[in-house]
């Protein structure tokens, strides 16, 4: 985290990716995140990562692609985990 | 400690009436590549190496949504703002979205809410340096869309 504040915390990913956490006071239903778009993080140990997340306690979501977590983090943006160096040209084209 | 760093691979379900307006924004304005298509859905390659997977199926528009920006927003780089600035509003394909802050703000064909900076600027405003970007004034904005 790079800065935090009662309204917005500023979280860095890797070595240059950056996101803005805006809190509010609104409530979203479960399945409004579901509708935008869905991003990807990279784990070394991808295993090792899966099994972090789901002890966390997130929501997993069941898609067609049963080779990789699919998951709702805290906040609700869905994330892909796969693994870093992993081929991933089945999602290019 | 394991730890993460975002991938360049995502995905989108989208309206398929959409699917025009898409492409022609993503590719013709923004210079991306379709890399495969079939009758449900199109890869599509922004710069080097992001991917964007859009799924076409008969669902509602919730444009409306996205731009509560209770999902997340993206932010595009350009070698030259000005120039992309205004093919993007230009291509009349966009709603522009007012937000307090001097990048464009605007809502691309499919929903998808996204800021323009150049490639080279000083983002660190956006990344916890200084005070950062006025939060009750975005807020405020962002109720007005």
């Amino acid at each position: 985290m790079t800065k935090k504040s009662n309204q917005v915390d500023y979280f860095k990913m890797g070595n240059d990716f950056y996101i803005a956490a805006l809190y509010d006071d609104t409530v979203l239903s479960d399945s409004d995140p579901l509708k935008s778009i869905w991003l990807e993080i990279k784990a070394t140990n991808a295993e090792d990562m899966k099994r972090k997340i789901l002890a966390f306690g997130v929501k997993e979501i069941e898609t067609w692609d049963k080779a990789h977590l699919y998951f709702q983090a805290p906040g609700g943006q869905v994330f892909r985990l796969v693994g870093d160096g992993e081929d991933l040209s089945k999602f290019e084209g | 400690m394991a730890y993460v760093i975002f991938g360049n691979h995502s995905s989108v379900i989208v309206p398929r009436q959409n699917r025009d307006s898409i492409r022609k924004f993503y590719c013709d304005i923004l210079g991306g590549k379709i890399t495969k298509e079939d009758n449900e859905r199109d890869f599509l390659r922004l710069g080097e190496n992001f991917y964007i997977g859009f799924l076409y199926e008969d669902v509602p528009d919730e444009s409306e949504f996205l731009r509560t920006a209770r999902s997340v927003w993206l932010e595009i780089k350009s070698e030259n703002v000005e120039e992309m600035s205004r093919r993007i509003l230009e291509s009349g394909l966009v709603r522009k979205l007012n937000v307090p802050d001097p990048h464009l703000y605007f809502q691309a064909p499919g929903g998808q809410c996204m800021r323009l900076v150049g490639i080279n600027e000083d983002l660190s405003f956006y990344e916890g340096a200084g005070e950062g970007p006025d939060v009750a004034k975005v807020k405020g904005a962002l109720r007005n869309e």
